[in-house]
């Protein structure tokens, strides 16, 4: 068993199988060797790592993570619509039942699975934060993610003919 | 066919090299009413197709047969011509290479049709993409605009979204559709300014970058491909239409009959065309 100290101070013990989907932890264990010292996580609260632990325990037995972590970098070098498509399949139900939390914890998740280096968590929040994006109007995505519209008249104005460019393409 | 050539002297001159057989076409054609890369294309197709032209002949054929341009450019209408001179259909040729026949059209400052210039088809271009080391040099301006980015990154605390780091962003922005990440770069000045948001949209355009590196100024190796892309499909366009042109005129050499050659004779020597 691995021992992780929270945010908080908290120690949680999870299977080293489970947590080692977690690039950074797997990367201190390997350094390390073995310790029973707790890993300190001081960017992780103790929620949200419960609910990365769940994630992590639910797909410990995938047997295509591999391929799927090699995906998601195929997709960095690919915006196809057919890259992120098959990474969108590859996500079930769980994944998507998993990120109906609040925005807050979303955005804590994310945070975290980027601290962590867990690919394909980083990806299904990403994709359930640009879900919450696509196919909103300006005020309408100001008013989701409580964005400020610091544009001056004559800049916002700039802006939209900016993009009436590139819609023009 | 003598009204098609009653000049003014405020037809705007312009300078031409190699003026010495067809002077009067060559100013009437290419400083008038032709676009000079769509003269250029023509005379490539010409040359292409091993016919004999002359820019009189050139002038003849655009002049005495009305000339239809397509009835849209990229999905959009264009408005009728009116040059009616001519209404026999048969006679019409379906081109725009001259698009403004009897010069009702507004012009773009470039000589560009007004319709045609947000094509982009305002210069020459080499047939590449351009490298982006040669943009690599705005990395720096891409700095300065970074500091900027700081001072006005306060201006969105109270966004859990724009308090994400740039990489976390740059995983969503991957998953946004392409009107979406200009409706994102829209809601504040830290989503403009947000490098991921062109190399995005440049590769939803293209499907394919040279490089990803994120030193490159994508916002302008972007605007910069997208016009090059233009004046691709602009060219291929306005090739399409002369070596449709080509066929079905017959000749592209022809002279001008007495009376003219003397008018133009004329004109040239009033304007001190030389």
């Amino acid at each position: 068993m691995i021992k992780l100290t929270t945010a908080e101070g908290a120690i949680i013990e999870v299977e080293r199988e489970v947590i080692e989907q977690s690039g950074t932890i797997r990367n201190i264990l390997n350094d390390v060797r073995m310790s029973d010292k707790p890993i300190p996580l001081p960017n992780v609260s103790g929620p949200i790592l419960t609910k990365i632990i769940q994630y992590c325990e639910h797909h410990k037995n995938d047997s295509s993570r591999r391929q799927l972590k090699q995906e998601s970098q195929n997709i960095e070098n690919d915006s196809s619509e057919a890259a992120i498509q098959r990474a969108i399949e590859k996500m079930d139900e769980f994944d998507h039942n998993f990120c109906r939390v609040d925005q807050g914890t979303l955005f804590d998740i994310l945070l975290a699975a980027n601290f962590l280096d867990i690919q394909p968590l980083l990806d299904l929040a990403g994709y359930t934060v640009a879900n919450m994006i696509n196919g909103k109007t300006v005020k309408e995505i100001r008013d989701t993610f409580h964005i400020k519209n610091d544009f001056s008249p004559e800049d916002e104005e700039r802006v939209i003919k900016e993009n009436s460019w590139c819609e023009n393409e | 066919m003598l009204s098609r050539f009653e000049f003014t002297p405020t037809v705007p001159r312009i300078q031409v090299d190699g003026l010495l057989r067809d002077d009067f076409a060559e100013y009437y054609v290419s400083g008038q009413l032709v676009h000079v890369h769509c003269l250029n294309i023509l005379i490539s197709v010409l040359e292409r197709l091993c016919r004999r032209w002359t820019y009189t002949g050139i002038a003849l054929n655009f002049f005495e047969r009305q000339l239809v341009p397509p009835a849209t450019v990229s999905g959009r209408q264009l408005p009728p011509s009116n040059n009616n001179d001519n209404d026999n259909s048969d006679n019409n040729l379906n081109i725009n290479i001259n698009a403004n026949g009897a010069g009702t059209w507004d012009m773009a400052d470039n000589g560009q049709l007004a319709e045609y210039a947000d094509l982009g088809f305002y210069a020459s271009c080499p047939l590449s993409i351009p490298n982006p080391r040669l943009l690599l040099d705005q990395a720096e301006k891409q700095l300065q605009e970074d500091i900027c980015f700081n001072s006005f990154y306060m201006a969105q605390h109270d966004s859990l979204l724009f308090r994400l780091p740039d990489d976390c962003l740059s995983i969503i922005i991957k998953y946004l559709d392409r009107h979406s990440v200009m409706t994102l770069a829209q809601t504040c000045k830290q989503a403009h300014l947000l490098p991921d948001i062109w190399r995005v949209l440049f590769m939803l355009t293209f499907k394919w970058a040279p490089s990803q590196s994120r030193s490159i100024d994508w916002k302008r190796y972007y605007e910069q491909c997208l016009l090059y892309k233009n004046n691709f499909l602009n060219r291929a366009r306005i090739e399409e239409n002369c070596t449709r042109a080509v066929q079905v005129c017959d000749a592209w050499d022809r002279e001008l009959d007495e009376e003219s050659a003397r008018n133009a004779k004329r004109f040239l020597q009033e304007t001190n065309y030389t």
